[in-house]
């Protein structure tokens, strides 16, 4: 599992080795940055990892992120925030789901098929 | 100029063109291939207005079925939402007010904007009068209903346009 630390104000303190095969921007995932830039999932979900940080929320996730760049098929991930065992700062914790996802993207047509002739049945 | 970054969501049931939408406006392209979405993809487009640089992040969701809605954690922080429907599928018409209160109730103060998608498979006359009879009024925070074609483009621009204008005004 790939992870970020970032302090209080979101700038990245430490990079595990894969993480930026993972970013939006992989270019903007160096010590120091906002991590935002490089995930802008992060964006405008601030509130929730302040809770976090200060603890009045255990965790933050973000389910099924899916990511092309210039890959053939895109990878999905979850992303799970937590907090940075009192350190005033977060963990940022990427799991790849991209096998369950795949599996889901076979299914989805045919539920939604079943679905249409559901609602003109 | 300043730049302020707004997340911007769209939301509709399953095949209603979000995808499309959002192809059309940041890559200029569209293809009839339909391949469902599965879990949720960021696009990023800058809009240079007068007032000052809008850089869009748009969240394309999983589009919600009957059994299945969207997961409120996405919503979270938007300040604007697309909401969409297929103007040849009347269920996903019936749905926009489902949509357009689930996005409300996570950002009270969200600005929407309505997408009558797939207007090229209609006449526009037709198209205007779907548009004229589905509006919003007593919803404050629903801008404008556009009929639209991912297809032709037609309107495409214009809503995300419209959004982004307003929430200059908000930021």
């Amino acid at each position: 599992m790939e992870h970020l630390k970032v302090d209080r104000y979101l700038r990245i303190l430490e990079i595990s080795s894969g993480v930026k095969l993972l970013a939006e921007s992989p270019e903007e995932i160096e010590l120091g940055k906002d991590v935002r830039e490089g995930f802008p999932e992060l964006f405008g979900l601030e509130k929730s990892l302040e809770e976090v940080m200060s603890e009045e929320q255990n965790s933050f996730e973000l389910q099924c992120i899916s990511r092309k760049g210039d890959r053939d098929s895109p990878i999905y991930f979850d992303i799970s925030v937590l907090n940075n065992n009192g350190e005033c700062g977060l963990i940022v914790l990427f799991n790849d789901v991209t096998e369950t996802m795949e599996m889901k993207q076979k299914l989805v047509p045919s539920a939604n098929q079943f679905i249409t002739e559901y609602n003109y049945s | 100029m300043e730049t302020i970054t707004q997340k911007i969501c769209l939301v509709g049931d399953y095949g209603v063109g979000k995808t499309s939408l959002i192809r059309r406006f940041v890559e200029r392209q569209f293809s009839d291939e339909y391949l469902s979405n599965v879990g949720v993809k960021i696009s990023r487009k800058t809009l240079e207005l007068a007032e000052a640089n809008v850089r869009m992040l748009i969240w394309d969701l999983e589009g919600s079925t009957k059994f299945q809605a969207i997961v409120p954690t996405y919503l979270q922080g938007a300040m604007g939402a697309v909401i969409v429907a297929d103007l040849s599928r009347q269920e996903t018409l019936e749905g926009l007010t489902d949509h357009i209160q689930r996005f409300l109730s996570i950002n009270p103060q969200g600005l929407i904007i309505v997408s009558l998608n797939k207007s090229d498979l209609f006449d526009p006359l037709e198209v205007a009068e779907l548009v004229d009879r589905i509006q919003f009024k007593d919803q404050q925070q629903v801008l404008a209903t556009y009929g639209t074609s991912a297809k032709t483009g037609q309107d495409v621009d214009l809503i995300f346009e419209t959004l982004a204008a307003q929430l200059i005004e908000l930021a």
